[in-house]
């Protein structure tokens, strides 16, 4: 297992919102979590990602314990997190941007390390590289979201901790975007834990399936079996 | 006549330093101060004891007053960005409140309300800073420093990250940076910057009182950062010069002197509103929109546009 989160209890200051949830990611797999909104997914992976700094329970990456831990260590470990609601810097242009992703891991982006890694990102996202000397606010959502998940690229993750990346997107642009990550996992090996409201389009990519409720894991599962969305729908 | 020319221009180029030290944090920083002042004093006392103490070089006695700065800067920014942004600015607010009470009721260091007098001029190696032209030189150099400084730190890694972190925290965070680091760090560089317009002004006036550190002043700041408009190098020069020499061109307009201060006000107010109304984006923005009607405005629209999407 590559990310094992166990029993895993956060909030935010007296708030708890996670009850001890429990769920795995394996190298390499794409993992979808669902749930309503104010479930605790978003809590879950700043949990995960070190944010909320007072998280109880265990959390480990490749064996090694990883809780509380600040994000600087978490990227430098190979975890990568594209935030909710895209999160460009609007006003930094699309090469600025990826530059600093590059500084966060550490890399010089006129180096030849920086040419290589930005040379892969182009490989999965060619938009990037035309629109690279862009305002990324100028940009389309779907091109935003784009940069969002290029500037997480480029720090090498192994593991991308992607919260909500369809929301706010045409349905044909969240396709693309479940393509890209399905090529990531293929073709980079990336592992992927997948928060999302877009249950559908989530199901076509994933191979296991998280569900949580009030804080709680309430199911796992695989997309085979649940083909029949309507008991998921019951869940919910 | 010149030595009135002279001694406005000084304190226009300390007003330059000010308010493009508090644009660091408002413009660029999106942190709203209302203790600029503060360390306007900070630096000004911290050279005027060491000038009266110890030795009046600016070699010693601007680094301390920097030093200071940055000291109060921690001071304010530590435990005030713990908070919610939106607090920073009330924070900030009782952080002058304390100093100006600091300022007024330690005697024993600030000479509390009568101040500290007698403050030897700057001095440089060998050479005494004596005349209003050698102190409008010396204050020329610490306003240009202070602009190349800060367009330097701006263009730097730093700038860039300061600039991602005013359009989003949370994507900021997600590249493992603190954001609370990164605001602690700029409310301490722009307090030393501010201290060095201090360490000028006790130099030249020879004479430090709290009054020229007071809320009335951070406020003028913040003032003339939002009159220039923020988050540009221009801007707030352009609001400092303005806020600076205004009173003193209206001087030249033939009012009989029993009221002269009052309309001089009542005016001075007038424009800062009105320009608030119709040019939010300040006297840049203002300058920017005549030059554009004025020059080519049909060949620059012809351009073709760049975005194709």
């Amino acid at each position: 297992m590559m990310l094992r989160v166990k029993d895993l209890s956060a909030g935010y200051g007296s708030l708890n919102v996670l009850d001890r949830v429990s769920l795995g990611v394996e190298a390499s797999e794409v993992v979808a979590l669902f749930g309503h909104n104010g479930a605790g997914k978003t809590t879950l992976l700043k949990a995960i990602f070190g944010l909320l700094g007072d998280a109880r329970g265990e959390v480990s990456f490749r064996d090694e314990n990883i809780l509380n831990q600040a994000p600087k260590n978490l990227t430098s470990h190979g975890i990568a997190l594209v935030p909710q609601g895209r999160g460009v810097f609007a006003n930094l242009t699309v090469a600025e941007n990826l530059r600093l992703g590059l500084l966060a891991a550490g890399v010089k982006a006129n180096s030849a390390e920086g040419e290589r890694r930005l040379e892969r990102v182009f490989q999965h996202l060619p938009l990037l590289r035309e629109r690279f000397h862009e305002r990324a606010g100028r940009l389309s959502g779907g091109q935003q979201q784009m940069v969002s998940i290029g500037r997480a690229l480029v720090l090498g993750p192994s593991l991308l901790l992607m919260d909500e990346p369809s929301i706010g997107l045409s349905p044909k642009i969240v396709q693309e975007v479940m393509h890209l990550v399905r090529r990531l996992r293929d073709e980079a090996g990336l592992a992927v834990l997948l928060v999302e409201q877009n249950v559908r389009h989530a199901l076509k990519v994933a191979q296991r399936v998280y569900v949580l409720k009030a804080g709680t894991v309430i199911l796992e599962t695989t997309p085979q079996q649940l083909s029949d969305l309507k008991s998921l729908w019951d869940l919910f | 006549m010149i030595p009135y020319a002279e001694s406005l221009l000084i304190f226009t180029s300390l007003a330059v330093i000010l308010a493009s030290s508090l644009n660091l944090m408002l413009g660029y920083g999106g942190m709203f101060s209302a203790a600029h002042a503060v360390f306007y004093g900070i630096g000004a006392y911290t050279a005027s004891l060491l000038a009266l103490h110890v030795n009046s070089s600016i070699l010693l006695c601007v680094p301390a007053a920097m030093i200071a700065g940055g000291v109060a800067g921690a001071l304010l920014a530590v435990p005030a960005l713990r908070v919610k942004e939106e607090y920073f600015v009330v924070a900030s607010l009782g952080f002058q409140v304390i100093a100006s009470t600091v300022f007024n009721q330690w005697v024993a260091v600030t000479g509390g309300i009568g101040g500290l007098t007698g403050i030897p001029p700057a001095s440089f190696m060998s050479i005494q800073v004596d005349s209003y032209g050698g102190y409008l030189v010396l204050a020329l150099l610490c306003a240009a420093g202070v602009l190349i400084a800060l367009k330097l730190l701006v263009r730097s890694e730093f700038g860039r990250a300061l600039r991602a972190l005013r359009d989003d925290e949370a994507a900021l965070q997600a590249l493992g940076r603190d954001p609370v680091r990164l605001r602690v760090a700029t409310v301490v560089i722009a307090a030393m910057l501010a201290a060095i317009a201090g360490a000028i002004y006790a130099y030249f006036t020879s004479f430090v009182n709290p009054e020229s550190f007071s809320l009335d002043e951070s406020i003028l700041i913040m003032v003339m950062v939002i009159i220039g408009g923020t988050g540009t190098l221009t801007g707030p020069v352009l609001g400092a010069v303005f806020i600076t020499t205004f009173p003193a061109l209206l001087s030249f307009v033939q009012i009989p002197s029993t009221i002269l201060g009052p309309t001089q006000r009542v005016v001075y107010g007038a424009v800062i509103t009105l320009l608030m109304i119709y040019e939010p984006e300040g006297l840049l923005g203002f300058l920017r929109r005549i030059s554009r009607v004025a020059s080519f405005s049909a060949l620059r629209r012809w351009q073709p546009s760049t975005s194709s999407s």
